[in-house]
């Protein structure tokens, strides 16, 4: 028995040990593999600050000129009738209950990834949305951006985002908010974390618990793990070949179900085992 | 004087062998009490640990480390202890004692089913080292994050699929054995009610297990071949994981909660030397909980959108399945009504379970309701109600029955006293650590965070204490049992007055259990009346 008792201590700090050199030992970001429309995140690094792009009024601006403080950036396309607008709902709603001041303490950015995206469908999602955000929000604390083609597709490259465009309308896109420092660099991801409910405002919604944390480390230049990592997407076309899984699920479920009232048959058919009583 | 289980037999294997390669239910009973201490103290010490971190996020591991830390926590006591728990252990050891037995229906498939629990664990282990190292997906691997993250979730994933047979096998052996081994004279209604709840479970454990195994399969072919069952991109769902998961782990809930309400149901009427009041109610009350508890799974996934109306349907059979859990709390008080009753260690451990697990099961029904759900589902209000259920609930039984059935087991009497105080320390650390968290998730704490804004350093303070005082506890109990071990007294055959069949032979018992095969003339809890 004491024997027992040393193997089971030794065993208890072995294992420990075993354990902790395992969670403990490595420190790199975790990232996705690049699937074909998702987010892979480039925590820690920094966006192109030089690509070029139109603001609402169509000038030509390097994103750089909206930095110099933490920005929230969103990337959705302008015809979108799917997340997009529930996304920027989304962001105007939490803007109101964060502690900080917009356009002196972060900027929003919205960028188009649809290069047919022109200033003036820019310029009218931007009059609707600075509604919902209230008066006191400045007009320039939020820019909707338009680009080409290359420029586009260095701002995917480097937040990790892939669309897709659809072959008849529109994009599948992931919809997820990306935060950088001042000087341009990725401190964290803020996904969609609303109440599931399609009909209502807020199926789309920011935890402003989320977004605060993020944009205090933005400040200070603190990159950080996304803890949320429930990604939405936005899909224009309902998915094919979800029937037949669904079918070979149903056929395994039902499979089981048999197998298992069979054997209660069985056994209460046959009874109790008859046996001889052993004597000592 | 007879020869005892762990006596080596002339002619048998010696050593280690003798054990592992071993049939004899109460060996691998005993084998498996001693694997789940000890994952349940490593669970433990990667749970206090991550508490400490929260005190100070970042002074003593990175983000990343805690999101490991919290994945392998709730793997390690999930899958490997709460979930085999209380079957492979006290039930190993005493359900044929119960029914008057002298082994399992089949031995040797009890004997594969441990070696492959041990696989299982060694499988999930490995998973920390090879690959990308330690999950940090949760203990739910959660798609499509499981499939994405350069963590071993293969490996770990592959584990829990073996656990999962190991689990179907026993299950199938209890129900077979319940069926067919009873003694003679032991009708279904004379059956003890651990025995009744190891049933329920059994057919649980046939039934829900194989979805989980099927859900996991999936997960690996879809990290290894890309086949999209669950990416949206592929015309897949990831909600489908959710639900998938679900299916299987709500009733594995019911796995874990049933055998520890039959372990309940066996201290309470010997420790108040009275009849069990109501014994057709809670026999067929565990069978409604296995059977409800099948419906409920929606219930985890009120944000992850469902439909409104799946959502109202979940809710509502959700408030059902806490009506059989009510029935048998008022049956067990009803017992101890006009007992005579001793508050010996296991009476104290069985009323702490009907403490914690009542605040548990109360709040379940709190978050239940649909729309208070849909605010507090990502809190450490539900941290807090999942550890009194699981905690609160199945550990506090498992100790109860620990100290129930370890002068059986062992053939040793531990010290009354020192119980109790390691007793006090746990149940005072509990509150502290788990209630604090009700209030930290009332004010918005989200869950499964690193880091958070000041205004809750105060709730984190008081929890993270509290699991100091909580250890403290569990390493009076455990120094108890070893003390017990090496010097304590011999036990008699029935040290506390049970009337049910393992008392009535020598602790510990023989090889063969009975000399004669009892015959059965009366129900299991008489005491004259």
């Amino acid at each position: 028995m004491r024997n027992l008792l040393i193997a089971f201590t030794a065993a208890c700090v072995m294992l420990l040990t075993v354990f902790y050199a395992g969670v403990g030992g490595r420190e790199e970001f975790p990232s996705g593999a690049s699937g074909d429309v998702g987010v892979k995140e480039h925590t820690g690094r920094s966006i192109p600050l030089d690509a070029v792009f139109y603001d609402e009024q169509g000038h030509e601006l390097a994103l750089g000129q909206l930095f110099g403080k933490p920005v929230v950036l969103s990337l959705i396309y302008y015809t979108c009738s799917g997340i997009c607008p529930l996304l920027l709902s989304a962001i105007a709603d939490v803007t109101s209950k964060l502690q900080f001041a917009p356009g002196k303490d972060y900027a929003l950015i919205t960028i188009s990834f649809d290069p047919e995206d022109t200033p003036g469908s820019a310029r009218e999602l931007k009059k609707n949305y600075m509604k919902p955000v209230g008066g006191a929000f400045p007009a320039e604390a939020w820019s909707f951006l338009t680009g080409t083609r290359e420029n586009i597709a260095k701002i995917l490259d480097a937040v990790g985002f892939t669309v897709k465009k659809d072959d008849i309308q529109g994009f599948s896109h992931p919809a997820a908010l990306v935060v950088l420092s001042a000087d341009g660099k990725i401190i964290r991801y803020v996904y969609t974390e609303g109440d599931g409910y399609f009909a209502s405002r807020s199926s789309v919604a920011f935890q402003p618990f989320d977004l605060s944390l993020a944009i205090g480390d933005a400040a200070k230049g603190k990159t950080g793990l996304s803890v949320s990592r429930a990604l939405a997407y936005c899909f224009s076309r309902p998915s094919k070949g979800q029937e037949a899984f669904f079918n070979i699920l149903k056929i395994s479920g039902v499979i089981i179900v048999f197998l298992v009232l069979s054997f209660f048959v069985y056994l209460v058919a046959s009874g109790r085992k008859q046996r001889i009583r052993k004597g000592p | 004087m007879s020869s005892f289980y762990y006596d080596t037999v002339a002619g048998q294997r010696h050593g280690i062998a003798a054990w592992m390669m071993s049939t004899d239910h109460k060996k691998i009973g005993i084998m498996y009490l001693i694997a789940l201490l000890l994952f349940f103290s490593v669970g433990t010490s990667i749970g206090v640990l991550m508490r400490l971190s929260l005190i100070s996020p970042g002074t003593f591991m990175k983000a990343q480390t805690y999101n490991r830390m919290f994945t392998i926590h709730g793997i390690v006591q999930i899958f490997l202890f709460i979930i085999p728990g209380i079957p492979v252990s006290f039930g190993n050891f005493f359900l044929p004692l119960l029914i008057g037995a002298r082994d399992v229906a089949f031995p040797r498939i009890n004997r594969f089913a441990w070696w492959l629990y041990l696989t299982g664990a060694c499988l999930v282990l490995a998973s920390l080292f090879f690959g990308g190292g330690a999950l940090d997906t949760g203990w739910t691997f959660y798609t499509p994050y499981s499939i994405e993250t350069r963590t071993n979730v293969s490996v770990a994933v592959l584990g829990v699929f073996v656990l999962g047979f190991s689990s179907i096998l026993t299950g199938l052996n209890f129900v077979t054995t319940i069926h067919r081994l009873r003694a003679p004279g032991m009708t279904w209604h004379r059956m003890p009610l651990f025995v009744w709840t190891l049933y329920a479970t059994g057919w649980v454990q046939i039934l829900a297990t194989p979805v989980i195994a099927i859900s996991l399969l999936l997960i690996i072919l879809e990290r290894f071949f890309g086949l999209g069952f669950f990416n949206p991109a592929k015309g897949g769902d990831p909600v489908l994981f959710e639900h998938m998961f679900w299916i299987y782990s709500h009733p594995a809930v019911y796995i874990m909660i049933l055998p520890a309400m039959g372990i309940i149901s066996e201290v309470i009427p010997v420790f108040s030397r009275k009849n069990v009041f109501g014994y057709r109610a809670i026999a067929y009350s565990a069978i409604a909980i296995a059977a409800v508890g099948y419906l409920v799974w929606g219930h985890h996934m009120f944000t992850s959108g469902e439909s409104d109306i799946s959502r109202v349907v979940f809710s509502f059979i959700t408030f059902i399945v806490a009506v059989p859990t009510g029935i048998k709390v008022f049956n067990w008080l009803a017992t101890l009504n006009k007992g005579s009753i001793r508050v010996d260690a296991p009476l104290l451990f069985a009323l702490t379970f009907i403490f914690l697990f009542s605040i548990g099961g109360l709040t379940g029904l709190i978050q239940s309701a649909l729309s208070v759900n849909l605010d507090l589902h990502g809190t450490y209000w539900i941290v807090a109600h999942f550890h009194y259920v699981m905690f609160g609930g199945m550990g506090f039984a498992f100790l109860a029955a620990i100290h129930y059935w370890f002068p059986k087991m062992f053939g040793k009497m531990y010290d009354d006293r020192r119980a109790k105080i390691g007793w006090l320390f746990l149940f005072i650390g509990f509150n502290m650590l788990y209630f604090s968290m009700f209030i930290l998730g009332l004010n918005g704490m989200p869950r499964r965070y690193f880091d958070y804004p000041p205004q809750y350093f105060s709730g984190h303070l008081v929890s993270t204490i509290g699991s100091w005082i909580l250890v403290t506890g569990l390493v009076i109990l455990l120094r108890n049992f070893i003390i017990a071990l090496v010097k304590g007294l011999e036990a008699p055959d029935n040290p506390w007055g049970g009337r049910t069949l393992e008392w009535t032979i020598p602790s510990p018992p023989p090889h063969e259990n009975f000399e004669e095969i009892p015959v059965i003339t009366r129900g299991p809890y008489y005491y004259g009346e």
